[in-house]
């Protein structure tokens, strides 16, 4: 296997097992505190599919700071939303 | 800028070597697609916010089996698509067919998921009409749904149309009908986590 594509092999086992350990994690008793940390991973799978399947880890950095505020941005703003 | 069917460089490299993958009027279209969702998403944790009780009670009709399902396709579907775009960069047009097939297969399976759900729904008599959970439910993976419709029918344009050798505007783009798809996967992670874990 080249060298990319054992990266999306990766990333790809890296956001199934996330996915899997969100629904584990927010099967029990609801908190804002498991809901934030669920929120979090998904926008951390978010990041993965930006950065290693939209290969905006070799884009410029004008653009990746786009979406990297766009990720952190819209993460937070919901957090808060969450905590109402 | 020359034309090049290299893969972009590393991080590491120099900001001129840098280059966004597709055209750039896709990225655009991404971004503003981006923020819409973001009011979408914004828009119903604050409405949720009113009624908490009442939202988790609907959100628990929802089957999280489906979800899982259908979030594993469109995941697989993605690294699919961006393993089908790194090939189609190495003169391994039959490899790339292939696997990009494989992505609209996985898209299917979607599609599949998302029909069976809502005729469930459907069937149990819930729809957008029902209370306001079910409003933002079927509204955002509705819209979603049609976006999942046009990125497979994008796909399997490109699955057509893809021949050896690419040229550098074919290369382009395949790539644009990635970052499509790849937003559309995106999206759908958010959603997933909104209306099916967070209670």
């Amino acid at each position: 296997m080249t060298r990319p594509h054992l990266t999306i092999a990766v990333v790809w086992l890296i956001l199934c097992l996330t996915t899997m350990m969100s629904i584990g994690a927010s099967g029990g008793a609801p908190s804002v505190g498991v809901a934030v940390a669920v929120l979090g991973a998904a926008f951390v799978k978010v990041y993965l599919v930006l950065h290693y399947f939209m290969e905006l880890d070799a884009a410029p950095l004008g653009w990746r700071a786009v979406f990297a505020g766009w990720t952190v941005g819209v993460f937070l703003v919901l957090s808060a939303l969450l905590a109402l | 800028m020359t034309e090049t069917r290299a893969d972009p460089p590393a991080a590491s490299q120099a900001p001129e070597d840098r280059r966004l993958p597709g055209e750039e009027g896709a990225w655009m279209f991404v971004l503003g697609d981006l923020m819409v969702f973001a009011l979408f998403f914004g828009t119903y944790l604050a409405y949720r916010a009113e009624a908490p009780e009442a939202y988790a009670q609907s959100q628990a009709t929802l089957d999280r089996g489906i979800g899982l399902f259908n979030t594993l396709a469109l995941l697989t579907s993605s690294a699919a698509m961006a393993l089908a775009v790194k090939l189609s960069r190495q003169d391994a047009a039959a490899k790339a067919r292939r696997w990009l097939l494989a992505a609209i297969g996985c898209g299917l399976l979607f599609v599949g998921g998302k029909v069976l759900e809502y005729s469930d729904k459907f069937a149990a008599g819930y729809g957008v009409e029902s209370d306001e959970f079910f409003m933002f439910f079927f509204m955002l993976t509705g819209i979603h749904f049609v976006h999942v419709i046009v990125g497979l029918i994008l796909l399997t344009m490109l699955y057509r149309s893809l021949r050896a050798p690419l040229t550098p505007g074919g290369q382009r783009l395949l790539e644009s009908g990635g970052i499509f798809w790849h937003m559309v996967d995106l999206l759908w992670i958010v959603l997933f986590t909104l209306f099916y874990l967070i209670r």
